[in-house]
């Protein structure tokens, strides 16, 4: 039987937080490595921008909602920030960070999409506020660690909690001792962030866009291979190391959660998007419908993917 | 694709919106998938464990106490038998009493009613029992890298049938202070052993593969019995089959102090392999100099006999040019792979006696130190040396042998007037030197010539014998007295008013004549 700690929310704050540090980074890469500048309106670095910011604080507020004592007795709340030999307390801190940074960018681009925003207040805005505009790079480039930071805290937050969840502590190999779930949350981040605002919301709003970056279908199955590595390895190492690890493995690959796992993961998430990138490799384009099943199979697969390695975590057996 | 009247933003709201209809799907699909997707097999319902400590009080007085169990037990000699270290509450299976197991009445303190109903071994009559707690074991233990038939029995005490094995066949104490998982009380191998063989189960008892998990994958050229010779413990071992003779301190180190576990990987028979070297000069081929018996005391004896070398260090620090194995003063087989810089470690400098003559002019030392020759040098250090290698290890003192302040004619018999007791003796370091050797290294003097010597030398009957003018070979003084007497010489000059005359001669007689 399954870990009864964590639910819903915190499966949604996972993968908010790992879907909001993705959209981050892929519309930083665009914004850092000078492919935003080549056209007037780059719809993946107004998505990823303007996404991150919210998504990792709506992530956050769950995380506050799924508190115990915290909840009832609030003031609770200020050791969150002051223990700092606990994980959450680093999380605590990233997040913290990242939110305001990433709600700073996504103003900063909206602005510049959508000029008669700028109309609206920019006037009223203070003038240290306007001059940040020039600065904006460099809130970039801060932002891009802290949205590794948080994309990595949260496998760091889930394998903190693995020495009574086995699942939770497999390494990523078993003669290699690092937590598997640090770098898996942090690739599946990837994977989400850039299904979501290349693959769906620029395949939408510019379909052309896939000619001018034909590299991208590469680098996505790359990451979709990557995930299906960690994910294979996830599932080995705990079966070979036997007890919880081993029956947990077992209730996502042929148990009660056998079906969200082939279906919601590996057939929509992982092997539908390789081949639909494959075939665009092959073809030298996207259709706009492939673009966009494959942007929502990569999302949908995110998230089941926490779900399963959150409901799956059986207790240690004493 | 998107439409033009629809603003940028709208983008962000698209993607905001597959989000959360993303999010409030897999809240319906994922309850829907698992009930699509019940377990396939069903968990077995245990009944749950009957913990009885609290009413075990009575067997403790009893069990857990010499004097009141030797009063109640009969014959007296099971009282051994019966008593249980009270220690034993401690571990996982003492502490949940005895009637957990063992039933009876446990609060009763009448021996007889206290024991109707016991049971001696659960195990025995209620095996499954033991799997309330123990229904997944492990059939591989690694730590102990051992094979059990965990799976077999376990399965067979679950479906009912008998298997011939008990649980306390080998956890036997396991309520009474054996704990098979701390591991505080090792299981030796020969309990296995008896077991096997009173079942009769002896036939696999040759191959150790049977109980043992090898943690060394080394069977295409070892058995475990090559090595591993004690049923006690695994670390009695033997060094039969070891391909190199091990002595010393090697032969009671672990052998994976040396080796790579756990295929013995990893090592090429070089000290280095495991040892550091402590000093900066040498190689890592520590046994050159060292051995397994005693590493300081082997380089110790190696010092002591170590011959000094007779020539100077500076400007031949390059020991093997001259003495490699086949080099001009080849050293000892034993000493290949010696560097440069070990050599004085052993051998000290000890310079051969300086040449106390110029060596220009004299340049072919053999012609007088060779073997016959008028100098010979000592043959049994010089045997078969060459001329070029005397400046190898004498090197010239820097003292120029005084020349001879005198002709030779009539003079050829030196020691005459330089033997040790004669006027003018040599130095001592002339000892046992005859008169062929002086002109060797003197050079004899020539007659002064009139510049040099302004006094006449043929003055009245002198005829060049200097001696009479120069006694004791004095030559920067002269002395007028051999011939002339001072007293006579006083006289005739005091007559005529000429008062101090000694050794003033030659102020008024310049030539040797009347002035």
């Amino acid at each position: 039987m399954g870990q009864t700690a964590w639910g819903w929310l915190v499966v949604i704050y996972l993968f908010l937080g790992g879907l909001g540090a993705g959209a981050f980074l892929t519309a930083a890469a665009f914004e850092l490595s000078g492919l935003r500048a080549r056209c007037e309106f780059c719809p993946t670095t107004l998505t990823g921008s303007c996404i991150s910011g919210p998504a990792v604080a709506l992530g956050s507020a769950l995380l506050i909602l799924d508190l115990g004592a915290g909840k009832a007795e609030p003031w609770r709340m200020v050791y969150l920030f002051t223990h700092f030999s606990s994980p959450m307390t680093w999380g605590i801190w990233i997040l913290c960070l990242f939110i305001p940074v990433a709600l700073l960018y996504g103003l900063l681009e909206l602005i510049d999409a959508e000029p008669f925003i700028k109309g609206l207040f920019w006037a009223r805005v203070p003038k240290v506020l306007q001059n940040l505009k020039a600065y904006r790079r460099r809130i970039v480039i801060v932002g891009c660690f802290l949205a590794v930071g948080t994309a990595v805290y949260t496998g760091v937050l889930i394998s903190a909690a693995g020495p009574s969840v086995p699942l939770w502590s497999q390494p990523i190999l078993p003669f290699l001792p690092v937590p598997m779930m640090p770098l898996l949350f942090l690739v599946s981040a990837l994977s989400t962030g850039l299904g979501l605002t290349f693959d769906l919301a620029a395949t939408i709003a510019r379909p052309e866009i896939h000619e001018e970056v034909r590299a991208m279908p590469l680098i996505h199955i790359v990451l979709i291979g990557l995930e299906n590595i960690l994910i294979g390895l996830l599932l080995i190492t705990a079966l070979s190391s036997g007890g919880a690890a081993a029956d947990s493995a077992r209730e996502i690959m042929y148990g009660p959660l056998r079906i969200i796992f082939w279906v919601g993961v590996v057939l929509i998430g992982l092997v539908f998007p390789f081949v639909v990138h494959a075939y665009a490799i092959g073809a030298g384009r996207h259709s706009l419908w492939s673009g966009i099943v494959a942007g929502v199979g990569i999302v949908v697969a995110g998230l089941f993917l926490r779900y399963l390695i959150v409901v799956a975590g059986i207790p240690a057996y004493l | 694709m998107l439409p033009q009247r629809w603003p940028k933003w709208s983008l962000i709201v698209i993607a905001f919106a597959l989000v959360v209809a993303v999010i409030g799907a897999a809240l319906v699909l994922a309850p829907l998938g698992e009930a699509l997707a019940p377990t396939v097999v069903p968990t077995p319902t245990l009944p749950t464990i009957n913990y009885a400590r609290p009413l075990s009080g009575e067997c403790e007085n009893c069990h857990f106490d010499r004097e009141a169990l030797a009063a109640s037990a009969q014959p007296a000699e099971d009282t051994d038998v019966f008593y249980i270290d009270p220690g034993s509450l401690e571990t996982p299976h003492g502490s949940l009493g005895c009637i957990t197991c063992h039933e009876g009445t446990g609060n009763e303190a009448d021996k007889e009613v206290a024991h109707q109903g016991l049971i001696d071994d659960l195990s025995e009559t209620h095996p499954e029992d033991c799997l309330l707690c123990h229904r997944d074991l492990p059939d591989q233990i690694p730590e102990d890298h051992l094979r059990t038939p965990h799976g077999e029995i376990v399965d067979a005490v679950w479906e009912g049938s008998a298997c011939g094995v008990l649980c306390s066949d080998c956890h036997g104490e396991v309520g009474h202070g054996f704990d098979p998982v701390t591991g505080e009380i090792i299981c030796p191998m020969s309990v296995c052993l008896d077991c096997h063989i009173n079942r009769n189960l002896d036939t696999h008892l040759t191959d150790c593969n049977t109980c043992h998990v090898g943690p060394h994958d080394v069977s295409q050229s070892l058995n475990c019995k090559d090595c591993h010779i004690g049923t006690d413990t695994w670390r009695e071992t033997s060094l039969a089959v070891h391909p190199v003779e091990l002595t010393g301190y090697h032969a009671t180190t672990d052998c994976f102090s040396c080796h790579g576990w756990p295929n013995f990987k990893g090592l090429d028979y070089v000290c280095s392999d495991c040892h550091e070297r402590p000093h900066d000069f040498g190689n890592d081929d520590c046994a050159l100099c060292h051995t397994p018996e005693g590493w300081t005391e082997s380089a110790d004896a190696l010092v002591a006999g170590a011959s000094p070398f007779p020539h100077p260090v500076a400007g031949q620090e390059d020991c093997r040019s001259c003495h490699g194995v086949a080099g001009q003063q080849s050293i000892p087989e034993d000493h290949k792979g010696r560097t440069n810089d070990t050599c004085q470690i052993c051998h000290e400098a000890a310079p051969a006696p300086a040449i106390l003559h110029p060596v220009a002019d004299h340049s072919a030392c053999l012609d007088c130190h060779g073997e016959g020759q008028i100098v010979q040098f000592t043959l049994s250090v010089h045997a078969g040396r060459d001329e070029a290698s005397c400046s190898t290890c004498h090197a010239e003192a820097g003292v120029v042998p005084l020349a001879i302040q005198h002709t030779m004619d009539g003079r050829a018999d030196c020691l005459s007037c330089h033997a040790a007791d004669a006027f003018k003796p040599f130095p001592a370091s002339h000892e046992g030197w005859t008169n062929d050797l002086c002109l060797l290294c003197h050079e004899a003097g020539a007659a002064p010539t009139e510049a040099d010597h302004p006094f006449p030398q043929d003055h009245n009957r002198t005829e060049g014998n200097c001696v009479l003018c120069h006694p004791a070979g004095d030559f920067e003084a002269y002395h007028c007295e051999t011939c002339h007497a001072l007293e006579g010489m006083s006289q005739i000059h005091g007559a005529r008013g000429i008062e101090q005359i000694e050794n003033k001669c030659v102020l008024c007689h310049p030539d040797g004549k009347a002035p």
